[in-house]
């Protein structure tokens, strides 16, 4: 387990894996758009500027990932830019995932919404947008999803507290 | 009205004026089909589903939240909760991740159990 190849940085898996569908994919596409790179325990992991994550969805979907299985966000608190937000999608014809991150800033945290890529995005979105709030952008109804919608803050955020008043 | 394979569906006659309207339809979160975990809101055309608005959330009590503040061990007991039919194979995939995390080495014995149970 030891012994497991790693590639950390972007020269690193470019050159480790350029057969590689996604990544070919999205170099063809546009090789700025990948600001950092990482593959780590089998796991690819591509950084993608924030402002391309809708184009760099369709490229990725266009490249064979056709399953967007989950997102999620991490609270870098208090480093900056403060959030993640992560894309796990599978291809069922490769049998493999990649991850596509997203690093976003904390004053006036929004993407662009990834729903007109894939519209199984909707429910993570809004959980996303409920729990750390990040806004995304292009969303057909963007509401609290899990908290009541007059709740004030973001739970998940790590300022948020675990146990006691807020 | 034909179904997906094209094969015409006996229409049902209707009174005059019965497409008017649509009816709203509350179901759950208190229905016993839901028991406590969803809110359906229906709009209905007689027996017809015209559009659905799901109601999530019920059961949410923010266990991601509260494994913030817990050692890997203690999250066990909490994914085990996740869900009452099947807690092993959230426990499993939580296990998981820790150990590829953390590059544990798993005994034989163990990865067995856990194709057994999970």
């Amino acid at each position: 387990m030891s012994e497991a190849i790693s590639y950390i940085g972007k020269a690193a898996v470019l050159e480790g894996l350029p057969e590689h569908p996604a990544v070919k994919a999205v170099l063809a596409w546009n090789p700025q758009a990948i600001t950092d790179a990482k593959f780590d325990r089998n796991e690819v992991t591509l950084t993608i500027a924030a402002e391309e994550i809708r184009a760099a969805a369709a490229t990725v979907k266009a490249a064979g990932y056709n399953f967007f299985e989950d997102m999620t966000a991490v609270d870098w608190f208090p480093s900056s830019p403060r959030f993640q937000l992560s894309y796990h999608i599978l291809s069922h014809s490769y049998k493999e995932r990649i991850r596509l991150r997203v690093l976003v800033e904390e004053a006036d945290p929004a993407v662009d919404s990834i729903v007109p890529v894939w519209p199984a995005a909707d429910y993570y979105e809004r959980e996303v947008f409920d729990l750390f709030g990040i806004r995304f952008d292009g969303h057909p109804n963007l509401r609290r999803i899990m908290m009541p919608d007059d709740w004030v803050g973001h739970p998940l955020r790590k300022d948020y507290p675990v146990e006691g008043y807020r | 009205m034909t179904d997906v394979a094209g094969t015409p569906i006996l229409e049902v006659p209707r009174a005059e004026g019965a497409h008017d309207q649509h009816m709203v339809l509350n179901m759950g979160p208190q229905h016993p089909a839901t028991h406590g975990v969803l809110r359906l809101v229906l709009e209905i055309d007689g027996e017809i589903v015209v559009r659905l608005y799901p109601e999530v959330g019920y059961l949410h009590t923010g266990i991601e939240k509260t494994c913030e503040a817990k050692f890997y061990q203690q999250v066990v007991p909490l994914t085990d909760r996740i869900n009452y039919l099947d807690p092993l194979s959230n426990n499993l995939c939580y296990c998981l991740a820790v150990e590829n995390l953390l590059e544990l080495p798993i005994p034989e014995k163990a990865v067995w159990l856990t194709v057994l149970l999970a």
